[in-house]
């Protein structure tokens, strides 16, 4: 494997970033949240509850994987895909979903706080979160959890397969793992701290402390990775 | 008996808040026991709040159940209230 400072400044590093960013949003996260409150609260046993969630996790991760291997596919075949334009063209998308995200990923009402998602959908997930009981239906979940959440996560998928596309073999193979790790690293906690028998109302209760914070930073660093794909890939960094 | 304003008016369902106090405190691994013993104090209290009232609103009444619960376990009483607000 080459772990040269240009590959690691021109591709890793932005590649990483792509994928922190994927991993602090939230709507994966808060339906594996209440998927397993809502079979631990209806006394399922902890291994039905894990084996459940290991499903959703597999289908997200599954459905991740998918989105960045057929986007890679995609743009293999467009001749401009390395070219200036098309980095520019996705820096400025970075930034503008990025704005898009500081400003309105959550819905804040004297209530508490919402996400972004219209009310009709969140209720529908809402109860087919609460209605899943077999380990296809949660794994279908985790799928859905991911094409309900792609307006915000096409970009970063598109950024990191045109990155990984610079890379070859192996190499290539590995980062690809290594990337839709990195994203269900959040939903990997949660399953290892429910594993541990921990109430889950810890791990909410920090979430929603966080919440803010995890909306502003996941915003401001697809802004910084714009700014900085437009420097590296089309200002010739 | 007190109406409950959410989407819908509908009177109070002492079952449907039974369930989703037991949900939230099971949720948190309290004993199975303990956690009835612990529901039925607070719908108790939730009930007793609600004898001088004809209208409340869902989250009224959302809000009362969670302080009540929160005398007994204010984590399950915490994870109840953001629940709903998960997305």
């Amino acid at each position: 494997m080459d772990f040269s400072i240009a590959i690691l400044m021109n591709t890793w590093l932005p590649l990483v970033v792509a994928a922190l960013v994927q991993a602090s949003f939230a709507l994966g996260v808060s339906m594996l949240t209440l998927l397993s409150g809502h079979l631990l609260s209806i006394e399922k046993s902890s291994a039905r509850v894990h084996r459940l969630s290991a499903s959703y996790i597999f289908g997200f991760f599954l459905a991740i994987l998918s989105s960045v291997i057929g986007s890679m596919y995609i743009l293999s075949h467009l001749d401009f895909a390395s070219s200036d334009k098309f980095w520019a063209v996705l820096a400025g998308m970075a930034v503008g979903i990025g704005a898009t995200v500081v400003l309105f990923y959550y819905r804040w009402d004297k209530r508490g706080t919402e996400l972004w998602l219209p009310r009709r959908a969140a209720t529908y997930l809402h109860g087919r979160t609460k209605a899943t009981r077999s380990g296809f239906e949660a794994f279908v979940l985790g799928v859905g959890a991911v094409v309900a959440e792609l307006v915000f996560l096409a970009v970063p998928i598109i950024i990191a397969a045109n990155l990984l596309l610079g890379l070859k073999g192996l190499t290539q193979i590995l980062s690809v793992i290594i990337y839709t790790f990195i994203t269900i690293i959040p939903l990997l906690a949660l399953f290892f701290f429910n594993a541990r028998g921990r109430r889950i109302s810890l791990f909410v209760k920090w979430r929603e402390k966080n919440k803010k914070f995890l909306q502003v930073a996941a915003g401001a660093l697809l802004i910084i990775l714009g700014f900085y794909l437009l420097t590296y890939k089309t200002l010739g960094g | 008996m007190a109406s409950v304003i959410g989407k819908t008016m509908k009177d109070f369902d002492r079952e449907q808040l039974v369930d989703a106090v037991k949900g939230a405190v099971v949720a948190n691994r309290m004993p199975i026991g303990d956690a009835e013993n612990c529901v039925q104090r607070v719908i108790e209290q939730v009930e007793h709040w609600l004898s001088d009232k004809t209208e409340v609103t869902s989250h009224e009444l959302r809000l009362q159940a969670a302080a009540a619960l929160s005398d007994y376990d204010a984590d399950a009483a915490d994870y109840y209230l953001v629940e709903k607000k998960l997305f």
